[in-house]
């Protein structure tokens, strides 16, 4: 499982329309407190990373973590 | 659709009635969801974010624009106006703007302003004999050192449309347009310009309620927000983000308004511009044609140049003073017009209407032949002298 964090919430909800389109599951949820100390949303998948972000290409993706809140990107 | 049964023609200033479904959309949101979008994460902010994001996408697919992170919204166009010249004006100094007579208050107030502050030369482009700002006028004033153009889509009071396009397409600096007659009820493409700042309202031809209003800024442009505040990101940082549409949402949005503004713009995507513009200016023509047919009466509007007007007819009676016309329009006959200068003293300075003002009559798509019909009556009556004028 990893957790998708975007600059706005904007952003995070253009990357779930995207997601749901090709068909890949997804869930809105705030960002968790051990990721960042800010207020937004965050996507979180089950999904392989390469082929989220082979979906979310062109979109502002600030970070990408383990379900161990690892940051795995960039 | 008649409220104390007033027959509106006040469309221009904000459509009445709205749709049904926007009342719908907006109870749903108000009862039933309620919560601050990009707040919190719980699934009544996430359900509010989805409404912003719905409307924020439907009116990028208006401007026929991708970027839909670059259409802000704020309280009405007079912000989106004032966020536009500010981000462009406040931190230059000299070198001139451009603006066309028929400006509003909206922009003509703050575009005063910065220029007076920042020793920015005003310079206005005329209309011509037949009441239009040409393009070609335009850009005969336009140089190296004009930092911005303004340009009034369609005159509130006069109902003439200045194609933006024209000018936009052959200068490189930033065009602002005033869109606030037209997104909804005439063509609007800006999908094919990196320089054109779109001014629009929620409330008159996207049949929103009041309190909606919004800015699409073009990718090439980072402006300098006028409010800064609180946006649900970056939250442990005390600058503003660079990051749009945050940049310019300080505060929590009108999501009531915007639930409405998104059934709104789905009525108008779904029975089509141009339909309801082929119904507004086939009133507008009998209008015009009904009021010309009055002795005595002055209509600023013909109807040679159809296709370059938006369905607002201004008017006077001969030695007859407009606030006293429209309220004997109100009081004897229960329609809704507007009196006076129209928050646009440049447009009245032009057609030479000022200070005296019109009265105007603005259609919109609820309005029917029986609503012109009573109208033209009325000024009729009133100009024959009938009801003690």
């Amino acid at each position: 499982m990893i957790y998708v964090v975007f600059h706005s919430t904007t952003e995070a909800l253009k990357a779930e329309e995207r997601m749901l389109e090709c068909g890949l599951s997804c869930e809105l949820m705030p960002v968790p407190k051990s990721i960042s100390a800010g207020c937004g949303l965050c996507i979180k998948t089950e999904e392989p990373l390469e082929r989220v972000m082979e979906v979310l290409k062109g979109l502002k993706v600030e970070s990408v973590y383990n379900e161990g809140f690892e940051r795995l990107l960039p | 659709m008649r409220a104390l049964n007033v027959c509106y023609l006040d469309n221009a200033a904000t459509s009445f009635p709205k749709p049904e479904s926007v009342w719908e959309k907006l109870l749903e949101y108000g009862k039933g969801i309620g919560g601050n979008p990009g707040r919190s994460g719980h699934i009544l902010s996430v359900e509010a974010a989805r409404i912003v994001y719905r409307c924020r996408k439907l009116i990028a697919e208006l401007l026929n624009v991708d970027h839909l992170e670059r259409v802000i919204f704020t309280m009405n166009a007079t912000y989106a106006a004032n966020f536009a010249i500010y981000g462009l004006l406040s931190e230059v100094s000299g070198g001139n703007v451009v603006a066309t007579a028929l400006e509003h208050n909206a922009v003509a107030r703050p575009l005063k302003y910065w220029c007076k502050r920042n020793g920015i030369e005003l310079r206005i482009a005329g209309t011509s004999p037949s009441g239009y700002v040409e393009p070609k006028s335009i850009l005969s004033l336009v140089d190296s050192e004009t930092r911005v153009i303004c340009i009034n889509h369609a005159s509130n009071v006069f109902g003439v449309v200045t194609p933006f396009e024209e000018v936009a397409r052959k200068v490189k600096v930033p065009v602002v347009v005033d869109a606030t007659q037209t997104l909804g009820a005439y063509p609007f493409d800006v999908g094919d310009f990196d320089n054109v700042f779109v001014v629009f309202t929620g409330h008159k031809g996207l049949l929103g309620p009041q309190g909606v209003g919004g800015l699409f800024i073009p990718a090439a442009y980072q402006l300098a927000p006028m409010i800064r505040g609180g946006t649900g990101s970056y939250s442990e940082l005390d600058e503003q983000p660079d990051v749009l549409p945050d940049r310019f949402e300080s505060g929590t949005l009108n999501v009531h308004g915007l639930a409405g503004l998104q059934a709104g713009i789905e009525w108008v995507i779904e029975k089509g511009v141009e339909k309801i513009r082929k119904h507004e200016m086939g009133l507008f023509e009998s209008l015009v044609e009904g009021l010309k047919g009055i002795s005595k009466v002055r209509v600023f509007a013909d109807l040679e140049r159809i296709d370059k007007r938006v369905p607002v007819v201004s008017f006077v009676i001969e030695g007859m003073d407009a606030a006293q016309v429209s309220s004997v329009l109100d009081r004897e006959f229960g329609i809704a017009s507007r009196p006076g200068l129209h928050c646009a003293p440049w447009a009245h300075k032009a057609y030479g209407t000022y200070p005296k003002g019109t009265v105007r009559f603005s259609l919109g798509p609820f309005n029917s032949e029986e609503d012109v019909k009573l109208a033209v009556d009325a000024v009729k009556s009133i100009a024959e002298g009938g009801n003690g004028c």
